[in-house]
């Protein structure tokens, strides 16, 4: 496994070093952001280890750049900036992890590994069935390739259960559970509202009432 | 001390009561003299008429006749008097009655004008007029009962005294309007500090009457320097944090050290020390890092960022599968970004390691800013509840796990006197976080 090390720290840049060798890790370091993101854009490398805090080119450019040229290559960010909107800003730029300084190197070892693993069984975050696509990050829905459409959270639990029960007759209790919400009361009128919200988004033809038992997400067969 | 209003209030009130006084008795006397100087005119007029006939007789004496003078003179106390005295020799006109006129001698070719108590204690007006004719000394006095025109003057008196207190209250009326007026600016920067101290405001923008302007300019200076202060102080502090991260992160690497093997208690107490101060370095930088006003923050669409929130959350707990649900509007709010990530982070993290599988998210905007954060984990004694919202309580240390995240949200939640409540959650039954904030519309 070869890895690159781009931090300006020359001590922690050299400690890591160590470190990761000895967990059996081939390492490259790189004191400066430009020449970072030309290694890292040109050489492959299964994983980085990317300060945020670097000369001549920030780490969040570094990582943006090579996000913008498809590189997947998994970065771990390690950075003294722990405030959640740097940690988000951070995922945004294409982050698959966020480690806080300071930090025990066994930490970063245990992330490492669990960022390799994870990029080779990739987390499906999207849901399909019957040409409807939910995506569980978005909170969004598209029908059949059409406009992307935003969901309430009620509407996205609701739809996703029926979704993932495709075929199954489900009674009020079993859907209920998954319309109410902190600020709204328990009303059996509720399900119903909210069943016929879906089936404006869906279309008619896949969610069907039954009678004294409950609903149906399918095509009727 | 005493409200400006009712300051000045008082004060014209009193200057007002002065002045109306003054004026009115003024008016009073000029009513007086001028009805009585009219009299006297007329006085003079029989007096002088009395003199004309004034006649030598042959016997060395002086004679008048009243013929050229109203015949009022005649009756029975009709008020209209005269007394004629030629030396010491009296001529009292017949309304007299005999009754003794106790007049004043005047010299002659001089006239005199004064008041005396006539018959059935009636005030007179007296004019005495002195001559000297035909060799004898003569004395004229005029009277003339002033009781009518008492009368009539007393009415005359007690309707401008009327008239005067009408235009007194309403002129007091019409200056307090006025000075209610005159001081609104003052309310309306009143208003403005108010604004200022609960953060929704920096500085002080309405436009104030030049006395004060002065003062607003001292504030907003003032305002400014607080300003400039907390943001050095804050960068400082900043700077230090960051700086000392580098070093404790290759602290921590030097207790992995294979000498430390042999000593693991040497180990394990730099670790908690370490450990210790980077809860302290934390803290404070995290503190110093809260904005707390919403003037200069730029707008952000809250949706998108809890959106990004959830993606990054799902990512540091991939090995967890959470079903975070988010309610929250879809267009731009002002409120500084940072703050409000930094609360929805720190109660979704939290959220994320108690859940057990499902939380949910929610904010609501009208006057204030709701944040709730539910999840089904196993939730919050009711006794620790009170505990985790006691002010002055180092959540940091003495509650593991619901740690130094609340204590962050607290610290922000309170910068801007906002309020934090915990509960179960109805829906989720698990904990449940309520951030209410005061938002600019």
């Amino acid at each position: 496994m070869r890895l690159l090390v781009i931090e300006d720290d020359l001590n922690l840049s050299l400690s890591l070093k160590m470190d990761l060798g000895n967990a059996g890790y081939v390492v490259e370091t790189t004191h400066d952001g430009e020449l970072g993101e030309f290694l890292g854009a040109t050489e492959h490398y299964d994983a980085v280890i990317l300060d945020l805090g670097l000369p001549r080119m920030s780490g969040l450019e570094v990582l943006r750049q090579w996000r913008q040229a498809d590189n997947h290559t998994p970065v771990i960010v390690i950075t003294a900036r722990d405030a959640w909107f740097e940690k988000v800003d951070g995922f945004k730029a294409g982050a698959d992890d966020y480690l806080c300084k300071p930090f025990h190197p066994q930490e970063l070892l245990a992330r490492l590994q669990a960022v390799l693993k994870r990029v080779h069984n990739l987390n499906q975050a999207k849901l399909r069935v019957y040409g409807i696509e939910l995506d569980e990050d978005e909170q969004t829905v598209t029908v059949d390739g059409s406009n992307i459409q935003e969901l309430t959270a009620i509407e996205f639990r609701l739809l996703r259960y029926f979704m993932l029960n495709a075929g199954k007759v489900l009674s009020k209790t079993q859907l209920g559970e998954h319309v109410y919400s902190e600020s709204t009361e328990p009303d059996s009128n509720v399900l119903e509202v909210y069943v016929k919200r879906l089936r404006k988004i869906v279309g008619n033809d896949l969610i069907h009432t039954r009678r004294s038992q409950g609903y149906f997400f399918g095509l009727k067969s | 001390m005493m409200s400006l209003r009712k300051r000045l209030g008082r004060g014209l009130m009193a200057v007002l009561c002065v002045i109306f006084i003054a004026h009115w008795i003024a008016a009073d006397w000029i009513i007086r003299t001028a009805a009585e100087k009219q009299m006297a005119n007329r006085l003079a007029d029989d007096g002088y008429s009395l003199l004309e006939t004034l006649a030598y007789s042959d016997n060395d004496q002086v004679t008048f006749n009243n013929f050229h003078i109203s015949s009022v003179y005649d009756r029975r106390l009709s008020g209209h008097y005269y007394l004629v005295k030629v030396d010491t020799r009296a001529y009292p006109s017949p309304s007299l009655l005999d009754f003794p006129l106790a007049v004043e001698p005047v010299a002659p070719d001089q006239s005199r004008l004064y008041h005396l108590t006539g018959p059935n204690q009636s005030p007179l007006l007296v004019l005495g007029l002195g001559a000297v004719r035909f060799g004898h000394r003569v004395n004229i006095s005029i009277a003339e009962d002033l009781s009518a025109v008492d009368h009539d003057i007393t009415s005359i008196r007690a309707a401008y005294f009327g008239l005067t207190l009408l235009i007194l209250f309403s002129a007091i009326g019409l200056l307090r309007w006025d000075i209610q007026r005159s001081l609104r600016p003052l309310n309306a920067v009143g208003s403005e500090l108010e604004q200022v101290t609960s953060g929704t405001r920096q500085k002080i923008e309405s436009d104030v009457p030049e006395e004060i302007q002065p003062l607003v300019q001292e504030i907003n200076h003032l305002l400014e320097v607080l300003a400039r202060r907390l943001q050095q102080s804050r960068t400082a502090m900043g700077n230090l944090a960051h700086a000392l991260k580098s070093p404790m992160t290759l602290l921590l690497r030097t207790t992995e050290d294979p000498l430390f093997d042999t000593r693991i208690d040497l180990r394990l107490q730099v670790n908690t020390q370490a450990e210790t101060i980077q809860r302290y370095i934390e803290r404070e930088l995290k503190r110093a890092r809260i904005a707390g006003d919403q003037q200069a923050s730029a707008a952000f669409n809250p949706r998108q960022e809890v959106i990004a929130l959830k993606k990054t959350l799902r990512t540091i707990y991939a090995d967890k599968p959470l079903d975070i649900q988010v309610t929250v509007p879809n267009y731009l709010i002002h409120f500084d970004r940072e703050d409000m990530m930094e609360i929805l982070g720190n109660l979704l993290d939290n959220a994320c390691k108690w859940a057990n599988k499902r939380i949910d998210v929610e904010i609501t905007l009208s006057d204030l800013a709701v944040i709730r954060v539910a999840d089904d984990g196993p939730g919050c004694l009711t006794e620790d509840l009170t505990h985790l919202t006691q002010r002055g309580q180092r959540l940091d240390e003495s509650v593991q796990g619901h740690g130094l995240g609340l204590g962050i949200v607290l610290d922000i939640v309170d910068t801007y006197h906002g309020s934090l409540q915990f509960g179960r959650s109805k829906t989720l039954g698990g904990f449940l976080a309520t951030v209410s904030l005061p938002i600019r519309q």
